[in-house]
């Protein structure tokens, strides 16, 4: 067995037993949690897609989860049927990936950083204004979406089976894509465009894979989001929403695949549990350790928890390897 | 009357363009020498404005306020590039991590003045008060003692700049920071001399702002997105580029917010960047520093 199978094996096991949770505890407040991980580590996977994997610094993925969040939503509040809603949402914020994808094929390194986070900016200033208020609800945001509901289960078991169901897609589609031929080129982009090119990568191609394919499941999970929680608003388009997504991947290790999965969980866990036990004051205790923990975990640990692990795994089979061959 | 309210708003965008100028030209200069895209520049220009407030409740005066506005960002600009930057420089993945770290650092800044001085807003005393009557235009005070101190500093940035040993040194790290360390720069001592001059211009604007607005913890936010645009427009790191196109940027948004609607403004020069960004990635104006 090689360390690749152990990770996954790990992997799927550390998964079934989160998942067991939300049946042994049926608190509302433990399924929440693991709904919301969900959620969060399949925005943190495809953002990390992005920076981690192909190496393009987006610095506003968050803009394919809002208009995920706000096409489905406001969809939703004109009665259309929650499938169309998410096709809607998802697809929209696919299109706009691409477009985004497509303009900026040639922008690189802190040009491509600003430019997303202007686009993300923007798209917060414009929800907000006066005029498109009767649609996105102006500063107030959307209330009252229609949740999605399935007759026989209750609402918090909805939310936690959507979630899943997000989540399973997701991983999958992500997965294979990573660990096959386009996620080796991926990587060969990241370490250099300009050398992956002469040895025959379509760099623009890939650049629009990876673009369409972050946008399409991180516009679905907006989409999710709003469907199952009945609400959307422009809190999610802020730069500290960011910087919590963007935590979860630098905590997790953003090159790696389970990273910035088991940097979602442990941090949902984390903050929800202080945001129900630190009241008031947490906002600013969470900022702090957030704030502080960043610059060590960069310089110390900049592979992140899992990708130090993974590294662990392999620098050990390499000894083995070593030992055998001298034998 | 038309043609009052046309002037009135020139002067004010004027006013602002200064302001925006000061900060912005900061970050083009901490990004076109030392090679880091600030994002804890907002938050360096609120604790101006909290110091320099600070100060003038202490003391009252509007000289000993602009000095300390300017003292403590600079002295923090050092502690940034000390502490925060120099770790990260030369290694895999520097310009995304080091924008992390300044992230990271806004955030510490911002709290650290929403518990020091709470969340309610304060605001500086104008510097001046009344107003010039010319014919029949009326000018505040205010406004033009905000032009004069700002372009006031901006010539002292630029006579730094072009005229002494050390700033002649910055231009050429900017230009060129390997060759200029083989002429014997000491590149960390620029990064750091360049972060403190900078991170001390962003205080100077923010002593500026909080004489015309209100100071309140998050107010760097807006500010470092405006300062970032501002730079894109002027071609990342370049000065007098950026300089140029605070004053552009800073009339469009006045006469913007007098004729259309003030809703409007941003999200217009958000999309101004992007679209710039598009057309030439390196910005309207060419060269560096």
């Amino acid at each position: 067995m090689n360390t690749l199978q152990k990770i996954n094996i790990l992997a799927i096991a550390i998964f079934l037993l989160v998942n067991l949770i939300p049946f042994f505890l049926s608190d509302r407040f433990s399924i929440y949690i693991v709904s919301r991980s969900l959620l969060w580590a399949v925005v943190a996977l495809q953002w990390a897609l992005l920076l981690g994997h192909a190496g393009i610094y987006s610095f506003g993925n968050l803009f394919f989860f809002g208009i995920g969040g706000y096409v489905a939503g406001i969809a939703a509040t004109q009665g259309y049927n929650p499938v169309v809603c998410f096709i809607a949402g998802s697809l929209l914020a696919m299109a706009l990936g691409l477009g985004i994808g497509r303009l900026t094929l040639k922008l690189k390194g802190i040009y491509m950083a600003i430019f997303t986070f202007v686009i993300q900016e923007a798209t917060r200033h414009i929800v907000q204004l006066e005029h498109l208020a009767p649609w996105t609800g102006g500063p107030v945001g959307l209330q009252n979406i229609p949740k999605i509901r399935i007759v026989g289960i209750e609402e918090m078991y909805v939310q936690y089976l959507m979630m899943l169901i997000l989540f399973l897609v997701s991983i999958v589609v992500s997965y294979i894509v990573v660990s096959g031929k386009y996620g080796l080129l991926f990587r060969a982009m990241r370490e250099s465009e300009d050398f992956a090119s002469i040895l025959g990568v379509n760099i623009h191609r890939i650049r629009l894979l990876v673009f369409s394919l972050s946008a399409l499941f991180t516009g679905l999970a907006g989409a999710m989001f709003a469907l199952t929680s009945g609400g959307f608003t422009d809190e999610m388009l802020l730069v500290t929403t960011s910087i919590d997504v963007l935590f979860m991947i630098i905590v997790g290790g953003m090159s790696t695949f389970y990273g910035p999965i088991a940097g979602a969980f442990l941090m949902t866990f984390i903050t929800e549990n202080l945001r129900a036990y630190l009241l008031g004051e947490l906002a600013v205790v969470r900022i702090v350790i957030i704030s502080l923990i960043i610059p060590i975990i960069l310089k110390f640990f900049n592979r992140g928890l899992v990708g130090q692990f993974e590294f662990y795994l392999k620098e050990r089979e390499r000894a083995k390897s070593i030992k055998l061959t001298n034998l | 009357m038309s043609l009052e309210i046309l002037a009135d708003s020139t002067i004010s965008g004027l006013a602002l363009g200064g302001i925006y100028a000061l900060a912005a030209s900061g970050l083009a200069l901490v990004y076109g020498a030392a090679g880091v895209l600030n994002f804890a520049h907002g938050s360096l220009i609120m604790i101006g404005a909290y110091a320099a407030w600070f100060m003038f409740t202490l003391t009252g005066s509007p000289v000993a306020s602009i000095l300390l506005g300017f003292l403590i960002p600079f002295t923090l600009g050092v502690v940034l590039e000390k502490v925060l930057f120099s770790p990260f420089r030369k290694k895999p993945n520097e310009t995304i991590n080091i924008i992390f770290v300044s992230i990271a650092a806004a955030l510490l800044l911002e709290i650290f003045s929403l518990v020091v001085f709470g969340p309610r807003r304060k605001s500086i005393p104008p510097l001046m008060t009344g107003f010039y009557n010319l014919g029949t235009f009326t000018i505040s005070a205010q406004k033009l003692a905000i032009i004069t101190v700002s372009i006031a500093m901006l010539l002292l940035l630029w006579i730094f700049l072009t005229r002494t040993r050390l700033g002649i040194m910055i231009r050429a790290v900017s230009q060129d920071a390997e060759s200029a360390q083989i002429l014997g720069v000491d590149l960390k001592r620029i990064y750091t001399i360049v972060l403190a001059i900078g991170s001390g211009m962003a205080g100077i604007s923010g002593f500026l702002l909080g004489s015309i607005f209100l100071i309140y913890p998050k107010m760097g936010e807006l500010q470092l997105i405006i300062s970032i645009i501002i730079i894109s427009m002027g071609g990342l790191g370049n000065v007098q580029g950026t300089i140029i196109s605070s004053f552009i940027l800073s009339l469009i948004q006045s006469l913007t917010a007098t004729y259309l609607s003030l809703g409007w403004s941003l999200p217009i020069m958000l999309a101004a960047v992007c679209v710039i960004f598009i057309i030439r990635p390196t910005g309207i104006f060419k060269g560096r520093v």
